[in-house]
């Protein structure tokens, strides 16, 4: 049973990876839009001055170099990734049950990382403390999202204004983080549990001598499917929120050449939109389209 | 106790609007706006109307779709829907905004963060249809099933819809009943942007069924790109009335003064909103006043489209947008001016500094400036004399979205106010926080019906309440008060709303722009530029 355990946190692993990889790819393959979003000023500036304005506030912006301030912008990044601090100043009710959810998940991250490291170094006597905080972050990690994930679940059903928009698949998600945790924390209270230290190598480099209570591997086994399912889901908006939002706020001039060419080639596509007043015929480029004036094909009504 | 309107309630078969807007339930209430206005809060639709339109939504209607007569209608309707949803969906259809659709379609978390954002859903009383993730699951429900033709799983995970004439006709109305201001993109804890939904479902209809508000498209677009202004004023009327505003101006303040046309290679190319020369011509003579006093070697033109800033493309249609931005462009780089300037015109500003940047490239690159930050810089360059006591009345800022929360520039109007009006007040809240004025996204040019009803009644109600708190040390009408509003789409909609609401009777509020308050301080323009008249 234990190799099968092995084999399906790789699996899981391995899915994950390969299913982050191909959602960024997919996001990142999409065409360079216009520029629509909300101006980003944690960078900016004019936004160090405390008002958060932008460099569209400078007479003559496009001559000067704009000073970029990375520190603002990574002290953002940091505040929103560990406290959802954008969640904390506009819906706190929710933020109380995801808050824990969220950092549970960062500390079994973190849990599941220094167990890997313990591994590599499992013969050196290191390893005695990397796997002890390891065993505190699974620990805390486990607790703080079955806490999280049982709240949200909750307020998912019970909210009158989140119930009209939760849909099974919303409920099955973080039924699916709460019932994990739940069964590796009730398995790893039964007596039979071997130390954390010799169920992680076990676990990660296929013994099969280890003996598991049956909660502790169904739960494992749970563990391993919503990480494996967690990229094909919206679950997955840390990739969008960290990765791709974030690309597409940019500084334009940073990419300049690149915008240009990639803006070249979504100018040569045929639209097929079909309104008479796009005049699109199948055969024109967007280009076309776009300095063209279809007046003389459709009549003004006043 | 209200029925709970669900996301599926968009399918329901019979015509009944899915909600009524009941005067109690709009926030704040009559009495608290100081308004004895009874009735009900919507002029009821016309029988004929009703009888011949698609009205199923809320008891407005902003396009006035036909009813189709047949089932086949219906069913041709349909598809031709369905057909623009796969489109929007493709690269080669939608390169423009697909990254941030695909983007909001996939990764919104339902949390309902957003909802108490916007001023819509609060004024009405929370009425479902209006919460801004509500449009939103349509279309993501109709993208997981039509688009990624999910089967069950799919459904199981993201919601299931029915997909009928109804369902359409009334996601067609329902895209007119959002500002675009994106406040509620602004609080998403992830970026999803529920504002852009709107937009696109407006494209669906727009590039594919040929369905828009008249006041957009027929009045709009397409009347720009024939005459050259969503006013209908050709060139030759445009020089006429600006002439005459000149001669006003003049008189008005005692200084000679001159707008020059086409001048080749001037510094600055001012391009207002046009309909600012119609409905509030002091605006563009304050400039020429301003900008010459000023001694800035400054042209507007006469051609095609390059007299009027306005860009309703912006609103609902990709190619419409794209069409008028580059003529504007290439109006600048035929007269061979240094930089284009945008007037006081929130739209204009987002479409000409921040949209059309990534197809402005090549010659049509010109540098393009912010009406507000010139201002800023001639009032602190000392060239001209200023007597902040003439602007001693109350004055509160309007911070119109497309400025002030979409392309944050928050500082230079505030500053020119601190300078100039002695009295100014901030509304709350205000700068990237604020409320949308109701008239945004296009809004405050529809009017079939009784949609000016719903933009006060509903869309302004916020708006009105944070004026009127604003003032409300001086709501006397013995007290002359004024809301500046650096942009013509927001002075559109206070005008209709301070209309409605008697507010100029009752409380002696007058809305104007900008750079009129200069003016008005201005030592060597003769006292009293403001006139204090209702317009």
């Amino acid at each position: 049973m234990t190799l099968l355990l092995s084999i399906a946190i790789y699996v899981g692993l391995g899915v994950f990876l390969l299913g982050c990889l191909l959602r960024i790819l997919r996001y990142a393959r999409t065409p360079v839009p216009l520029v629509w979003d909300l101006l980003s000023t944690s960078d900016d500036e004019a936004d160090q001055a405390g008002h958060r304005g932008s460099y569209f506030e400078e007479t003559n912006w496009s001559k000067h170099r704009r000073h970029k301030h990375s520190l603002g912008e990574i002290v953002v990044m940091l505040k929103e990734i560990f406290v959802l601090h954008g969640l904390w100043k506009i819906n706190r009710p929710l933020w109380r049950w995801s808050f824990p959810f969220h950092t549970g998940l960062y500390l079994l991250l973190a849990g599941g990382s220094l167990s890997g490291l313990g591994v590599l170094f499992h013969s050196y006597a290191v390893a005695a403390a990397i796997f002890s905080p390891a065993r505190i972050c699974a620990w805390i990690g486990l607790w703080l999202t079955l806490f999280g994930s049982s709240g949200l679940a909750w307020r998912r059903i019970t909210d009158p204004n989140l119930r009209p928009y939760t849909v099974p698949g919303d409920l099955i998600n973080l039924g699916g983080f709460a019932l994990a945790c739940l069964l590796i924390l009730a398995g790893s209270l039964s007596r039979t549990m071997p130390p954390f230290r010799e169920t992680v190598f076990a676990l990660l480099t296929f013994q099969k001598i280890l003996h598991l209570p049956v909660l502790a591997q169904t739960g494992i086994l749970v563990g391993c499917a919503m990480t494996a399912y967690i990229p094909y889901t919206q679950m997955a908006h840390f990739i969008a929120k960290y990765v791709t939002y974030y690309m597409v706020s940019r500084e334009d001039a940073a990419m300049k050449a690149t915008i240009d060419a990639e803006m070249a080639k979504n100018l040569a596509y045929h639209p097929t939109w079909s309104a008479s007043h796009i005049a699109a015929e199948g055969n024109k480029s967007w280009a076309e389209i776009a300095t063209s004036n279809p007046i003389s094909a459709e009549r003004i009504s006043k | 106790m209200k029925d709970v309107i669900r996301v599926s309630d968009m399918s329901r078969s019979n015509i009944d609007s899915l909600c009524t807007l009941d005067e109690p339930d709009l926030k704040p209430s009559r009495s608290s706006l100081g308004s004895v206005k009874e009735g009900p809060a919507l002029t009821p639709l016309k029988p004929e109307v009703i009888q011949c339109c698609e009205c199923g939504l809320d008891g407005t209607c902003a396009l006035n779709i036909a009813r189709p007569k047949s089932r086949e209608e219906e069913d041709r309707l349909v598809a031709s829907f369905l057909s623009g949803l796969e489109k929007l969906f493709t690269r080669e259809n939608n390169w423009t905004f697909l990254r941030f659709l695909v983007y909001t379609m996939e990764n919104c978390t339902r949390c309902q963060s957003c909802s108490d954002a916007c001023h819509i859903y609060e004024a009405s009383g929370r009425q479902e249809i209006y919460r801004p993730t509500y449009r939103t699951e349509v279309l993501r429900r109709l993208y997981f099933k039509y688009v990624k033709h999910g089967g069950l799983l799919s459904a199981w995970q993201h919601g299931d819809i029915e997909l009928n004439w109804p369902l359409v006709a009334r996601l067609a109305e329902l895209s007119y009943r959002c500002n675009l201001c994106r406040r509620c993109t602004q609080v998403c804890p992830i970026g999803a942007d529920n504002g852009l939904v709107a937009h696109e479902l407006r494209k669906i209809f727009s590039q594919e069924m040929g369905i828009h508000p008249k006041e957009l498209h027929d009045k709009g677009t397409m009347l720009q790109l024939k005459v050259g202004s969503t006013t209908g004023m050709p060139s030759a009327a445009v020089k006429d009335n600006v002439e005459f505003i000149d001669e006003d101006m003049s008189e008005r303040t005692g200084l000679d003064v001159h707008t020059p046309w086409d001048v080749e290679g001037a510094d600055v190319l001012l391009i207002h909103n046009a309909g600012e020369i119609l409905a509030w011509p002091e605006n563009p003579g304050a400039y020429s006043v301003v900008l010459n006093a000023a001694g800035i070697r400054w042209t507007l033109s006469s051609e095609l489209a390059g007299y009027d800033a306005v860009n309703y493309g912006l609103w609902y249609d990709d190619a419409q947008f794209t069409r008028i931005a580059l003529k504007q462009l290439d109006v600048a780089r035929k007269l061979k001016v240094k930089k284009i300037v945008i007037g006081e015109c929130g739209h204009a500003h987002k479409s000409l500094l921040v949209n059309v940047n990534r197809i402005a490239y090549g010659d049509l690159d010109i540098p393009r400036f912010s009406s507000i930050d010139l201002l800023r810089d001639i009032v602190f360059s000392g060239k001209l004399k200023l007597d902040p006591s003439r602007n001693n009345f109350p004055v509160t800022l309007q911070d119109p979205c497309a400025i002030v929360r979409l392309m944050r520039i928050i500082e230079p109007q505030r500053e020119i106010l601190r300078a100039i009006a002695p009295r100014f007040r901030e509304m709350t809240p205000h700068g990237v926080d604020n409320y949308c004025c109701g008239g945004g996204g296009g809004l405050a040019i529809l009017n079939a019906n009784n949609f000016g009803d719903w933009r006060s009644e509903v869309a302004g109600r916020k708006k009105l309440d944070q004026i009127l708190n604003a003032f409300s040390d001086s709501l006397d009408p013995s007290i002359p008060k004024y809301v500046c509003a650096p942009c013509s789409n927001c002075k559109g909609q206070i005008r209709d709303l301070f209309a409605y609401w008697n507010i100029w009777g009752r409380n002696r509020i007058l809305y104007g722009g900008l750079v009129e308050l200069i003016v008005n301080a201005m030592t060597e323009v003769k006292p009293g530029f403001l006139d204090w008249e209702w317009r």
